[in-house]
């Protein structure tokens, strides 16, 4: 077999390829993750950010969902009641059911961007630096996923944006995906629906097995604690749902609510074995999520210790 | 709910086609019938009227039968009716503020939702200004809808008390009010807004909003607000119709615990400890005086009774309900309820098909006039309401195991071809699954003589007749099923007599004519498949002949030759007696001849002689022959014939690893065996190319015992 010009021709252009790449860098900057679907942010809310130095938000602007007639489309889309002090970065983060990369989306990445840069126009908010994709992709999806990214990038590029994507921790086994960053969750590592497993949230147990090679990972990576709780309703030690809402469920009188919310001592600890597992990774640490009820359950050490290093 | 019975069936269907794709070119996916049969909500009956588009029809007498902005403008114009035509324009505007032509994936400017929201303003103005009388509705709901794009969420709950409310009963009223229920809803008073959307049968919203009542918790929350909560018999059916499913997951061999099955199919798992709850409560809502309708609560556990078994406390609960006050949907339920749980029951016979005349001829009322269809987009067309899935349950899961308890197979065969298929359009798509085709092909050649004789004079008994119904069966079908059934059981003469009286044009319009026309099952299988060519027209073939008869016919003049023939030339009869066998197998090119569809997964045919057996046979008298060719060819044919295999495939049940194994003990193994040690001595090349014979010598070349890695050979992918 003999090697043909056309053959070797892409070999001699990779490297000049990667050379035209930009360099992956990220901003060395705390965050918060604003979760709710109207963006507005109370007293308590602000004071805290304002307190903490967070000067990051990183906004869901809305989910994609998958439509029977008309594929992805965009679902439970924020609206805006409050404006945001311009002193606070917002970074959109879109939130992408794994079923929308069953077969690969095409055309719309184009519309994602052109979409979310409509958004921020719209409500006075700046051109975002940073956009965020949230994904539970598994192996099955991983391919239709990366190619949706790799066009989201170049979108997001052209409008001189980075591309950032959330990693769970199973994820970390699989190839990082093409963005310029990752956020590596580190919440919902247990099964909320088992009324045995007491810390399904975050229970450093959970993490160590996934965090040994952290460090190898080709991603640049934040990390993402929790401070939320939830409240799980179990019927005769039945799993029934995560009660979001008072009325959400009907609650018998012989049923069990039990409120999973991680320890200060839990984040600590994870925050300190992930940190031993790739030093540098809490440089820039995302908080999940802003909400009054939220902030308050924490003390004040405890913020100290994860967001000032 | 009406949506969810047909998901059911093709689910279940779909899913036992998948379950076997591995092994199928052709899956039969058989009707399970397992359709719901609680069901007291009226909302077929009184689907939630919400459709303004009568009042554009009478408008336009008839020429606009759909609310068409532009078409509606022309005639209002042409009768010069300013009227009509200011409020389409404001209607209009309304959905252009709305944003109904936006695509999903827009987002307005603020330029835009400044200017929708001015709109939205002014259009709320100017249905305060209206003062007439012809649209005084459309402005009311008009209203409302703008204070809903407005969130105004207040103002509309105070225009309903106000004024919607006061309006007479229409189409308008009833959207009014579903608008006031969703501000309802939006203001934190869930059970009101649940109870109106219960009221106006407005079943997406019902669904939406009790994602998380449909269960004894949920009942229990209304049933204490108010023991007559309009959302109690939407509940009580969907629990009693959860645990149904969960009962026929496991009855269909399913997992109860899946969670995906119960997404899927849009039901919750509802096990015997929640039933149980559920009967405790049901006894205290029927004997609660302020319970308007306890025959609910009653046929419910009746019901429930019945689906775990306890068939004594099913009938007794259901003779209350019978008694107790009740609506007439429940009533019209508890009737189809008694009917099913009557089959379990053994009875005095006459009596017993009186009462199941009486209940059908009812049943069959209630599917001409019920509007309770289906589905939309039913398999078997329009058609089909809840009675007829009723009917198809009672008979399925009811009768059918009732007669065929009592040894009345034939009854419950006619029962089976009046559901949903005609067995004129099953046998060509045989494959596609019937239970009445299947039942057919299980009868023996004398049997379906029987039978046909039975559906000719009409019916034996008042049963029979009813389902028979005067329909003459279909000559040529049946003569066609018995000759082919004296045929697999080597009748060959008995065969022939009822086959001719077949015409050709019948079998070249089956679909199987193409395979008769094109495959000659005097052709070796093991020498090659035979392929239909590509141009084969397979509309109509052009059969000449009929080839059963004409296989019947070689098959017996070969067997009177063999019988008389010896040495060589009973080998080479032998021979070819084995290849007639073997072709008209389910595993030959012609197993038209014998069968009326082929799958991977097929087996031989009910009744009918083991013609690969015989094949087989055969073979080993060909294997003696003295000439090295045929021999040698009889020898390539027993290694090639799969029966016995010489390997297995199967799920490590620890593992799950789907592995390989030898199978040294098997037939097929020693002719393999056989067929390797002469292939090193300079054997013809359609046994040196053989590929099984090389994967073969691969396998055994490492040894005969343990599992491997079925991944590691090409040969052996599951699929």
């Amino acid at each position: 077999m003999t090697l043909k010009l056309k053959h070797i021709l892409p070999l001699m252009l990779l490297p000049l390829l990667a050379a035209c790449e930009k360099e992956r860098t990220m901003p060395v900057e705390n965050g918060m993750y604003y979760w709710r679907t109207d963006l507005h942010l109370d007293k308590a809310e602000r004071d805290f950010m304002a307190q903490h130095g967070i000067k990051r938000l990183f906004v869901r602007f809305f989910d994609m969902v998958m439509s029977e007639t008309d594929g992805p489309v965009p679902n439970a889309t924020l609206t805006f009641s409050d404006s945001i002090a311009d002193s606070i970065e917002v970074v959109p983060v879109v939130y992408v059911l794994n079923e929308c990369m069953k077969t690969l989306p095409t055309g719309i990445a184009e519309k994602l961007v052109n979409r979310i840069w409509q958004m921020c126009e719209t409500n006075g908010i700046a051109a975002p630096k940073e956009l965020q994709i949230d994904c539970d992709w598994t192996a099955s999806t991983r391919e239709n996923y990366f190619k949706f990214l790799h066009e989201l990038r170049r979108y997001a590029d052209i409008r001189g944006a980075q591309l950032s994507v959330t990693i769970r921790l199973h994820q970390l086994r699989e190839s990082p995906p093409p963005a310029d960053c990752g956020v590596l969750m580190l919440y919902n590592t247990g099964d909320v629906s088992r009324i045995d497993v007491e810390k399904p949230i975050l229970d450093l147990r959970d993490v160590k097995p996934y965090i040994t090679n952290l460090e190898d990972y080709d991603l640049p990576l934040r990390t993402a604690y929790p401070i939320f709780g939830w409240r799980a309703l179990f019927r005769k030690n039945k799993f029934v749902g995560v009660i979001h809402y008072e009325g959400e469920y009907p609650v018998m009188p012989t049923d069990t609510i039990i409120e999973r919310r991680p320890a200060a001592e839990d984040v600590l600890a994870t925050y300190r074995a992930v940190e031993k597992a790739s030093k540098g990774i809490n440089n820039s640490v995302i908080l999940f999520d802003l909400q009054s009820e939220n902030i308050t359950q924490y003390e004040a050490d405890f913020y100290e210790k994860v967001l000032h290093r | 709910m009406k949506q969810i019975f047909m998901r059911r069936f093709f689910i279940a269907s779909t899913f036992m086609f998948l379950t076997q794709l591995y092994a199928m070119a052709c899956g039969g996916t058989y009707p399970t019938y397992n359709y719901y049969m609680f069901s007291v909500l009226d909302y077929e009956y009184n689907p939630v009227n919400t459709n303004t588009d009568k009042f554009w029809a009478d408008y336009s007498n008839g020429e606009v039968t759909e609310f068409d902005a532009e078409a509606l403008l022309n005639i209002a114009r042409q009768r010069g009716d300013r009227e009509t035509q200011n409020y389409i324009a404001l209607l209009q505007d309304y959905l252009e503020a709305c944003g109904s032509n936006d695509s999903p994936w827009d987002y307005p400017s603020k330029e835009v939702i400044d200017e929708r929201q001015a709109m939205l303003k002014k259009i709320l103005s100017a249905t305060k200004l209206y003062k007439g009388t012809k649209f005084k509705e459309h402005y009311a709901l008009l209203q409302m809808r703008v204070n809903r794009a407005l969130k105004r969420h207040d103002d509309n709950i105070a225009f309903w008390n106000n004024t919607g409310s006061k309006f007479a009963d229409s189409a308008f009223r009833n959207r009014m009010e579903g608008i006031y229920a969703g501000s309802l809803l939006r203001t934190g008073k869930r059970s009101e807004a649940c109870d109106i959307y219960a009221q106006l049968g407005d079943e997406e919203s019902i669904k939406w909003v009790s994602r998380h009542y449909c269960n004894l918790a949920g009942i229990l929350y209304f049933y204490s607000k108010d023991p007559n909560s309009p959302m109690l018999p939407y509940l009580v059916q969907r629990f009693v119709n959860n645990a149904q499913e969960t009962l026929d997951i496991i009855a269909d061999g399913g997992n109860p615990n899946d969670p995906d099955w119960f997404e899927m199919v849009q039901a919750l798992p509802t096990g015997k400890s929640d039933v149980m709850d559920f009967i405790k409560f049901a006894d205290e809502a029927a004997a609660n005086p302020q319970v308007k309708t306890p025959c609910l609560y009653l046929s419910a556990a009746g019901f429930l009774h019945y689906l775990h078994g306890n068939q004594e406390k099913a009938e007794e609960y259901l003779s209350r309900a019978q008694t107790a006050d009740g609506t007439e949907i429940q009533y019209d339920n508890l009737r189809a309820l008694r009917l099913l749980v009557s089959t379990r029951s053994k009875h005095n016979t006459k009596d017993y098909e009186k009462y199941i005349l009486q209940e059908f001829r009812w049943l069959n009322q209630k599917m001409q006039e019920s509007s309770m269809v289906a589905s939309e987009n039913d398999y078997y067309g329009e058609s089909e309401n809840h009675y007829t899935h009723v009917y198809y349950r009672v008979v399925f899961h009811g009768l059918l195991p009732y007669y065929d308890k009592l040894g009345q197979n034939f009854t419950s065969v006619i029962m089976l071809s009046k559901m949903g298929q005609d067995p004129e359009d099953a046998m060509p798509y045989y494959c596609m699954g019937s239970h009445y085709v299947q039942r057919l092909d299980s009868m023996t050649a004398d049997e379906a003589i029987a039978y046909y004789a039975l559906l000719r004079r009409g019916g034996d008994t008042e049963l029979q007749r009813y389902f028979i119904d005067n329909v003459k069966p279909d000559a040529n079908y049946f003569n066609d099923i018995i000759g082919t059934k004296m045929l697999r059981e080597e009748r060959w003469k008995e065969a022939i007599k009822y086959m001719e009286k077949v015409p050709l044009a019948y079998l070249n319009a089956k679909a199987a004519a193409t395979y008769a026309k094109y495959n000659d099952y005097n052709k070796p299988r093991w020498m090659g498949k035979q392929r239909i060519p590509k141009d084969a027209d397979w509309e109509n073939p052009g059969l000449t002949s009929n080839k059963k008869i004409d296989f019947c016919k070689d098959v017996m003049a070969l067997q009177k030759s063999y019988k008389k023939a010896s040495g060589e030339e009973k080998c080479l009869l032998a021979y070819r007696l084995a290849t007639l066998y073997y072709q008209a197998s389910y595993l030959g090119d012609c197993w038209f001849l014998t069968q009326y569809g082929q799958t991977a997964n097929e087996d031989n045919a009910p009744y009918s002689h083991d013609f690969i057996g015989e094949a087989l046979k055969y073979l080993e008298v060909a294997k003696t022959s003295s000439n090295n060719s045929l021999r040698t060819e009889a020898l390539y044919a027993c290694a090639y014939i799969p029966r016995d295999s010489w390997f297995k495939t199967d799920y490590d049940k620890e593992t799950y690893d789907y592995y390989f194994e030898l199978q040294p003990q098997s037939r097929q193994f020693k002719a393999l065996s056989e067929l390797s040690a002469i292939a090193s001595q300079g054997a013809p090349t359609y046994i040196t190319h053989c590929d099984v014979l090389r994967l073969f010598r691969q396998e055994t070349a490492s040894g005969t015992g343990g599992r491997r890695d079925v991944e590691k050979s090409k040969y052996f992918r599951p699929w």
